[in-house]
C-alpha cells in the first residue's frame, strides 16, 4: 500500500477516499483565518462518477489507487452490466452500469473507450469530451415557430434525443458534448 | 494580463476612496518594512536585511499593516482612517486564493465595535458594486448573489451546530474535540492542534453551506483561541467576524483588542507556537504595547481587495486580478 502526502496531489493523481477510488479533479491550498495550511480538493468517485469536495490538512497522508485505464470495445449492455472487450486480447470484461453514468445515453456498439481499471476490475468509462453520432430520425421541424430559436428534436443513433439546428437532416452526423448532453456542431 | 479585470480594478480601487471619503475617513500610508511584524499569523514572514551605520539588522514584511496603524491611532487625533497597502504572506504554496504579496484594505474607527465595522462592510460592498457595475446582484462561479442588505449574521457556534451537530461549547476543550474529530473520521496525529482541527470541521462541514447561501454572510463571535488580536465577548469567545461571500472569505474584523497585559500575554503564546512549529522568531513590537494603552476603544477592520475583485469580475484564480500574477513574476 502506498502512502501519499499532501504534498504529492496533483490533478488526475488516484487515491482511495473513505474506501473508495477517487480522483483527484481539481485542488488548491486554502490558509484559513489565522493560517494552517490546508488542500480543498474536488474528488470524483470512480465507481459512480458523483463529484465530492473534501478538504485535507497539509501533511495527512491517503493511500494511492492504483487506477489504470485500459482501451476496451464495447459490446452490448443488460440492465445491470455494459459488456466490454480487450481489442487485444479478446479477454470479455464487465462493467457495472454506475460506472458509465449518464454516457449511457452516447455510447456506441463497436466504439472503443478507455476504462478505468482498479484492483484488476473496470470501475467507470472515462467519457471522451465530445462523441460524433449519426442522426436516425429527423423531423422537418416545426413551421414558422421562430420563437424557440429555430432548433428541432432529432434522434441519434443510440436513441438519445437531442436539440439540434433545423438545418440538420436524417443521416448528418453530429457532434456532441458529452458533459452538457448539448450539440456542438455538424461533423 | 486580462486588461478588463484590470481596469475592474482600478474602479474597484478608486470606488474604495470614495466610499471613505464621504464617510470621512482620513487615508493614511503605514511602513510595509518592519523590526517586528504581527506574530498572530501561522503564515511564514518574509525576511530581508537591511544596512544600518551601526550594522545589519533583520527586517520584515508586514503581514498585515494593523500594527502601525494602531500605533498611529494611538499618537494621533484621527478618529477614523483607511489604508490600501500591500501586505507578504509567504505559504510556500501556490494556491488560487493566496498571492504572496497581496492588497489590503484596513480600516478602524474609535470609540466603536466589531458591529459598527460589519454595517460599514455592507455599506462599503454595496457601494463599490453600485458604482462601479451599477447593479446589486451579481454571479460568481455561476451563483447569484445578492448585495442588498442586511446580510445574513451567524454565530460560529450556531454554524457547528446547525452545519456539524457539533456543541462548540463543548468542542473548545481540547480532549473532547479530539475525541468528535476522531469520530467524525478526520485524519489526526499527536502534533495536530485545536486549531487545525477547528479548522477541518470549518472548512468541510461550514463553509461549504455557506458558499451555498445566495447573501453575503457573517460568521460571528469566534473561540478565543483563534482570536488574535479581538477583545473578548466572555470567557470563551471574542467579539471577531468573517465576511464570507459566495463561500469566499474576504474580511476579517475584531472589536479591536486594547488591554496592554492580555496583548502581551497573547503576542508571548504566538511566539511561543511559531518556536514550537519551527517558524521564524522575532520579538514583537513593544511601542506598539506601550502605545495600545492610549486607545480605550476601536473597531477595525482588513479585507483582502485582490478577492474582493475575483468577485466582481467572477474569476476562480486570484493571479487573474493582478497586472502580474505568480507565474509571470517567479514562473
Amino acid at each position: 500500500m502506498v502512502m501519499i502526502s499532501t504534498a504529492d496531489f496533483k490533478k488526475g493523481a488516484a487515491i482511495i477516499f473513505k474506501g473508495e477510488p477517487c480522483l483527484i479533479e481539481d485542488f488548491t491550498f486554502v490558509s484559513p483565518g489565522k493560517g494552517s495550511a490546508f488542500y480543498r480538493t474536488k474528488l470524483r468517485n470512480l465507481k459512480d462518477g458523483q463529484v465530492s469536495s473534501f478538504t485535507f490538512k497539509s501533511g495527512e497522508k491517503v493511500e494511492e489507487a492504483e487506477v489504470g485505464v485500459r482501451e476496451l470495445q464495447y459490446l452490448y449492455n443488460d440492465r445491470d452490466k455494459y459488456y466490454f472487450m480487450n481489442p487485444k486480447t479478446f479477454e470479455q470484461m464487465e462493467l457495472e452500469a454506475g460506472g458509465v453514468g449518464d454516457f449511457k445515453d452516447f455510447i456506441k456498439g463497436g466504439e472503443v473507450y478507455q476504462i478505468y481499471v482498479w484492483e484488476g476490475k473496470p470501475v467507470s468509462l472515462r467519457p471522451p469530451p465530445k462523441v460524433e453520432l449519426k442522426v436516425v430520425e429527423a423531423g422537418p421541424g416545426a413551421k414558422g415557430d421562430t420563437a424557440t430559436a429555430a432548433t428541432k428534436v432529432v434522434t441519434l443513433e443510440t436513441g438519445h434525443k437531442v436539440n439540434v439546428p433545423l438545418f440538420i437532416k436524417e443521416n448528418d452526423k453530429v457532434v456532441v458534448n458529452t458533459e452538457t448532453g448539448e450539440y456542438v456542431s455538424r461533423a | 494580463m486580462d486588461v478588463g479585470c484590470l481596469k475592474a480594478r482600478g474602479r474597484i480601487v478608486k470606488a474604495i476612496r470614495d466610499f471613505f471619503d464621504k464617510e470621512g475617513f482620513f487615508e493614511v500610508e503605514t511602513p510595509i518594512l518592519v523590526k517586528a511584524p504581527d506574530p498572530c499569523f501561522s503564515n511564514e514572514v518574509l525576511e530581508t536585511k537591511v544596512k544600518f551605520k551601526k550594522g545589519i539588522k533583520r527586517a520584515f514584511l508586514i503581514p498585515s499593516p494593523e500594527i502601525f496603524i494602531k500605533r498611529l491611532l494611538a499618537n494621533s487625533s484621527f478618529e477614523r482612517v483607511f489604508e490600501i497597502t500591500r501586505a507578504f504572506r509567504n505559504n510556500e504554496e501556490v494556491g488560487r486564493y493566496h498571492l504572496l504579496e497581496f492588497t489590503i484594505l484596513e480600516w478602524y474607527r474609535k470609540g466603536k465595535d466589531y458591529i459598527s465595522i460589519l454595517k460599514d462592510c455592507e455599506m462599503l460592498i454595496n457601494f463599490i458594486y453600485q458604482s462601479v457595475f451599477e447593479k446589486t446582484v451579481f454571479s460568481y462561479q455561476g451563483k447569484e448573489i445578492d448585495l442588498k442588505r442586511p446580510w445574513m449574521r451567524v454565530k460560529v457556534s450556531e454554524a457547528f451546530e446547525k452545519f456539524a451537530g457539533v456543541n462548540l461549547d463543548e468542542f473548545l476543550e481540547e480532549e473532547i474535540a479530539r475525541k468528535i474529530i476522531e469520530k467524525k473520521g478526520y485524519q489526526i496525529g499527536k502534533e495536530t492542534t485545536w486549531e487545525e482541527m477547528f479548522n477541518q470541521i470549518l472548512l468541510n462541514e461550514i463553509e461549504p453551506r455557506l458558499a451555498e447561501m445566495n447573501k453575503p454572510v457573517f460568521l460571528m463571535d469566534y473561540p478565543l483561541r483563534v482570536g488574535a488580536m479581538a477583545k473578548g465577548k466572555d470567557k470563551k469567545y471574542v467579539e471577531r467576524f468573517e465576511l464570507y461571500i459566495g463561500g469566499m472569505e474576504i474580511a476579517n474584523a475584531f472589536s479591536e483588542l486594547t488591554d496592554i497585559k492580555e496583548q502581551k500575554e497573547r503576542f508571548e503564546k504566538e511566539l511561543e507556537e511559531r518556536k514550537e512549529r519551527r517558524m521564524k522568531l522575532f520579538d514583537y513590537d513593544r511601542q506598539f504595547l506601550k502605545n495600545l494603552g492610549k486607545i480605550e476603544k476601536l473597531g477595525g477592520v482588513a479585507l483582502g481587495v485582490d478577492r474582493l475583485v475575483m468577485l466582481f469580475t467572477n474569476k476562480g484564480d486570484i493571479n487573474k486580478t493582478v497586472s502580474f500574477g505568480y507565474r509571470e513574476i517567479f514562473g
